[in-house]
């Protein structure tokens, strides 16, 4: 636009306007010179200004190309001293008058009637259109075309015109119009007049670009607004919705007052759909009583068909109409039609499907009350609109059902805690519930029972009326088989909810039934569900709730009511339970109370029988205890709890004689438990003790030990209720802690008992081994003495016979001792007598002695006798005396029974240990025997034995002492190969082992 | 001067051991019976060394060797302890009763004389 208007105006400067004629040189004097120049400049100047002026003409007028077009003929017909001008604009193969100055009114009236001019012939305009360059006729009556063409004719007779000029308007080389300048004269216009015009044509064209991208504008700017528009009322809509919280009247109203601006309405209203009926649910800008019509009753679409939601309702597709009038519906006067063009003066309206899932849910409606159709901008834009009151809709759907759940489960855990945090109780259990359940299921009352043989038993409400509640609290108990039509009655039979939703229409039973009625009218109660309660199938109460208004409970709220029934069994069974745990805890609490007394008191019978009275009285619900004992043929009282001090007494003085006639007795006699339920009512009761002791049910428990009594626990009451099954076994166990108490102190004193005869036994033994060693040595000493003394020639010298003899009585007298000790130490060893005497010794030392003492005797028998032992022995600890002993007893025994080669005696230290063997080239002996030679008395062959000589107690010996010193002593042998007889002691021995 | 060493033994047949035996000596010999007996003697005519059987009726050995070694004027005498109660403990018992000497019985005269004339050269 800008290079155009530059072009313009560059073309009007650049031109150099040439005059119409030469000058003429001659004899123009300045003053002509100037005039002329005067003259141009003038002109030029005009011309200018009138470019200008169209100039400022096309950028004020913003698009109103009519007042260009006047501007630009008047200034071009005036400069160019024109008489008239007219404008024309192509359009497809034709010009289009839009444009006059000065022209005569009956040719201003005849374009009017026929703007239209054709391209085609020979007129100006013709060839204007062929060639796109100016047409310039000097006169147009003497043209051809003109003369042959009638309505070129008559222009020219209408109009007078002789010279003509068309300029044509180009846009890029694209003929867009002309502009035509007639004058009535035959004068041709000068160059510069053409250029003028053209310059004028050039703005022309200009100024119809600017008019054309104008209107561009203004549309993608109206487009854009639009658009904006449509979005903000969108978004304002989103925003009310998510600002809304499933409130759905401002989400509808919103929309709508958006939907009835953005769409030219003058109202609207939403619709929501019921089965075949239509319900506002909004409505706006809208006259109140076509409100009121609406609010007043749904739109059934049976009872319109022709209806436009009827056919909404049909095809799902949304319903544009112009004009209500023109309607079928209008025309056979449904009254529905009529109502809405003639009271509420509606012509045209919209109404567009609200589709969840392809299936109608309601309808927004948009009404104008001029007949004119909504554009389909507008239509989209409702669509939007019905789009998102569905999803508002959905929204709050989900919003209420989430907030009933969460309702219901806050109840839900709100019971449970109660529950979990008072257990046992369960008055605030069902009061919590039935406050749940009365206030999340809208209802005004709840009542809970529980049923017990046939009978119900109102145990809490919450929210009666006081009537009701007195009527209940005057017969809290209701019996099934008095009352058979209440629905109470009819639950014990079906086990399942009633759902009865109008109690009046069940008149016809009730009326039957005075008290029901009483209760229902107390209540005011119309709707009711009666929920079981059931454990296990079996009917424990029932939940009950009323409603004042005939309101069915839905079907979340009936699932509440159930869960809450379950919730009360579960609370009903806990509290059975933790009673019984409660009882059952406190009864082993006590038990382990009266263990540990008998424990910590074990030989103090009377302390634990005390305790065991008070505790049975205690816990078996007894005002009175007692526990006899047998002394001989009678029972006397052991230890009583609950007598005064008198009557104590007196029972503790008697001696009585198990008979019928006593509880004591009778126990006694069949050996198990016996409760007399009124001790004055029992005709073999005793009267005299019957009526002494202020008693009348008792319980008497025996004591028994293998089977037989050894006492008898007695408890009683002032009372006639029995004892129950946990009690007497209670009292059992009691008793059966006295028999034990009794048995450990019975045990306790025999063994005191056992010891000290033990002990007596003992020093008797003692002291008879000390007789005996005393008694056999005596003669002994006298024997080898005088032996002795013989020898040595005492009294006088004597033969050599005689010398052999009595080295032969020495030899015996020494085997006699030999004996005598070995008898002496088993007896010791045997009588744990045998103490070993422990000090330090020298395993090295121990074998030299061995040694030297038996080397003649191995000499003797021409055997070798070895001694290994191992270099830097450790010190040993222990009874080096008796160790000797041992190793001489081995040795004795290798060489006794060797008759030729070796024996060798090892010894080592090992791991703490000291190893010794005695090795022997002897018979060996077999397997069998081996086993037997460590036994006292036995040898492997009592025929060796004979020949050989010994005892056999040696090893027996042998075997206690290495024993008693922590060691082990064994053989290995096989016949024919010798024998190794070892052991091992540790090398520090500080505590004898006492014997197994 | 002779010493003078005194046998106190119930049994007869063990006193005549010790007179054969010292017969050849020249220790002087006392006897005694019994424990009071031995204490009477002692009272007249202190020994040097006393032969104490244990086993004796009435008050044993130990007693009587308690009460010597009580005694001041007689502690030096020394005892030799005989018993044929052979029971583990019976040394520490003769040694606590203040015995100078255990023997067991049965012993070897000749052992038992050369145990007199350790004490008395």
């Amino acid at each position: 636009m800008k290079a155009r208007r530059r072009k313009a105006a560059t073309l009007s400067r650049s031109s150099a306007p040439k005059v119409g004629g030469r000058r003429k040189p001659s004899s123009t004097n300045a003053d002509t010179t100037n005039a002329l120049f005067k003259r141009e400049r003038d002109e030029l100047l005009e011309q200018q200004k009138a470019t200008a002026e169209v100039l400022r003409l096309i950028s004020a007028s913003s698009g109103d190309l009519q007042r260009v077009f006047a501007a630009i003929l008047e200034n071009a017909t005036r400069l160019c001293q024109a008489n008239f001008g007219t404008l024309l604009l192509c359009e497809g193969d034709f010009y289009r008058q839009v444009a006059f100055h000065n022209a005569p009114p009956a040719f201003v009236e005849a374009r009017r009637l026929n703007p239209m001019i054709s391209m085609s012939g020979s007129t100006a305009l013709a060839r204007l259109a062929a060639t796109k360059q100016p047409v310039h006729i000097a006169d147009v009556a003497s043209d051809p075309a003109y003369q042959t063409d009638p309505q070129r004719r008559s222009f020219v007779i209408m109009t007078g015109v002789r010279t003509n000029l068309a300029v044509p308007m180009l846009i890029d080389d694209k003929l867009i119009g002309a502009i035509n300048i007639y004058r009535t004269e035959i004068r041709p216009f000068t160059d510069k007049q053409i250029e003028l015009v053209k310059n004028f044509a050039a703005q022309a064209v200009i100024a119809i670009e600017n008019t054309r991208l104008l209107n561009e504008l203004r549309q993608r700017t109206d487009d854009l607004t639009e658009s904006l528009e449509q979005q903000t009322a969108s978004s304002q809509v989103l925003g009310v919705i998510a600002g809304s919280f499933g409130q759905l009247e401002p989400v509808f109203q919103t929309m709508l007052a958006n939907a009835i601006r953005l769409c030219e309405a003058k109202f609207g209203l939403l619709t929501l759909r019921e089965d075949h009926s239509f319900r506002m649910v909004a409505i706006r800008s809208a006259s109140s009583d076509y409100a009121a019509m609406w609010k007043r009753k749904s739109l059934d679409v049976r009872d319109h068909p022709k209806a436009p939601l009827a056919r909404l309702l049909t095809t799902k597709q949304l319903v544009d109409i112009a004009d209500l009038t023109v309607e079928s519906g209008y025309f056979e006067r449904d009254p529905l039609f009529v109502t809405a063009v003639e009271d509420a003066g509606i012509r045209a309206m919209l109404a567009v499907p609200m589709l969840k899932e392809s299936e109608v849910v309601g309808a927004f409606i948009l009404y104008r009350q001029e007949p004119r159709p909504f554009s389909n901008k507008q239509i989209a834009l409702v669509q939007n609109f019905s789009a998102q009151a569905v999803i508002a809709i959905e929204n709050t759907r989900l919003l209420n059902e989430l907030r009933q759940s969460l309702e219901q489960q806050t109840a839900t855990a709100e019971v449970l805690s109660v529950i979990s945090s008072s257990p046992g109780e369960l008055v605030p259990v069902f009061k919590a519930m039935l406050e749940n359940a009365v206030r999340i299921c809208e209802a005004e009352l709840g009542n809970l029972f529980l049923h017990e043989a046939n009978t119900f038993r109102s145990v809490e409400m919450y929210g009666a009326t006081f009537a009701h509640a007195e009527a209940w609290r005057h017969a809290p108990v209701f019996t099934v088989r008095d009352h058979p039509h209440f629905p109470l009655a009819r639950l014990t039979e079906s086990k399942q909810v009633i759902h009865i939703a109008d109690i009046s229409a069940e008149r016809a039973n009730t009326e039957r039934d005075s008290r029901y009625v009483t209760l229902l009218d107390s209540a005011f109660a119309r709707t009711m569900l009666l929920v079981p309660m059931l454990k296990d199938d079996h009917l424990v109460g029932a939940i009950s709730l009323y409603r004042r208004e005939v309101r069915p409970f839905t079907d979340k709220q009936i699932a509440l009511v159930q869960n809450f029934a379950a919730q009360a069994v579960i609370a009903i069974e806990n509290t059975r339970l933790l009673g019984e745990l409660r009882e059952f805890l406190q009864q082993q609490t006590a038990t382990a109370d009266v263990l540990k007394i008998i424990s910590r008191s074990t030989f103090d019978l009377q302390t634990v029988l005390d305790t065991l009275v008070k505790s049975a009285a205690g816990l078996c619900g007894a005002a009175q205890a007692s526990i006899w004992r047998p002394q001989g043929m009678h029972y006397r009282c052991a230890a009583g709890f609950g007598h005064s001090v008198e009557r104590q007494a007196h029972l503790e003085s008697l001696n009585l004689t198990p008979s019928r006639g006593t509880i004591l007795g009778r126990v006694v006699l069949e050996r198990r438990p016996i409760q007399v339920a009124d001790v004055l009512a029992d005709a073999e009761y005793d009267v005299a003790i019957a009526r002494s002791g202020g008693s009348r049910a008792l319980l008497g428990v025996p004591l028994l030990r293998e089977g037989a009594p050894i006492g008898v626990l007695i408890l009683l009451r002032p009372t006639t209720e029995p004892f129950n099954d946990r009690q007497i076994e209670l009292a059992a166990t009691f008793a059966d802690q006295a028999v034990i108490a009794i048995e450990n102190v019975r045990l306790f004193d025999e063994i005191q008992d056992k010891s000290r005869q033990l002990e007596v036994a003992s020093q008797h033994k003692s002291q008879f081994l000390a007789n005996m060693s005393h008694e056999l040595r005596t003669p002994l000493n006298a024997i080898l003495g005088y032996t002795e003394l013989m020898a040595d020639g005492i009294y006088g010298e004597l033969p050599e016979k005689t010398m052999a003899v009595l080295k032969r009585l020495e030899s015996n007298g020494r085997h006699l001792l030999g004996l005598i000790n070995d008898v002496l130490d088993l007896s010791k060893i045997e009588a744990g007598q045998l103490v070993l005497e422990l000090s330090d010794y020298s395993l090295e030392d121990i074998a030299q002695t061995v040694r030297s003492t038996l080397e003649p005797l191995a000499a003797d028998k021409k055997l070798t006798f070895k001694v290994e032992v191992a270099a830097k022995l450790p010190p040993g600890h222990g009874d080096g005396r008796r160790l000797t002993q041992v190793v001489i007893n081995l040795v004795g025994n290798a060489i006794k029974f060797t008759d030729a080669g070796e024996v060798v005696i090892t010894a080592r230290a090992t791991d703490g240990s000291f190893h010794l063997s005695v090795q022997d080239t002897g018979p060996g002996i077999s397997a069998a025997d081996q086993g037997k030679l460590f036994q006292e008395f036995q040898q492997a062959d009592n025929a060796i034995t004979r020949k050989k000589g010994g005892t056999g107690l040696g090893l027996a010996i042998s075997k206690r002492i290495i024993e008693m010193h922590g060691g082990k002593i064994w053989l290995e042998s096989q016949v024919g190969q010798g024998s190794t007889f070892s052991f091992t002691v540790p090398v520090r021995v500080e505590r004898q082992v006492e014997p197994a | 001067m002779s010493k003078r060493i005194l046998v106190v033994e119930d049994q007869e047949d063990n006193r005549q051991i010790i007179r054969d035996l010292l017969s050849a000596t020249d220790y002087e010999i006392t006897e005694a019976e019994s424990g009071e007996q031995a204490l009477e003697v002692v009272a007249k005519q202190r020994p040097d060394l006393i032969l104490m059987d244990i086993q004796l009726p009435g008050i044993d050995g130990y007693e009587v060797t308690r009460r010597i070694k009580a005694d001041p004027a007689l502690r030096s005498i020394t005892i030799i302890a005989v018993t044929s109660y052979a029971l583990s403990g019976e040394e520490q018992k003769a040694r606590a009763a203040g015995c100078d000497e255990y023997v067991p019985k049965p012993y070897s005269p000749r052992q038992l004389l050369a145990k007199i004339r350790q004490y008395l050269p």
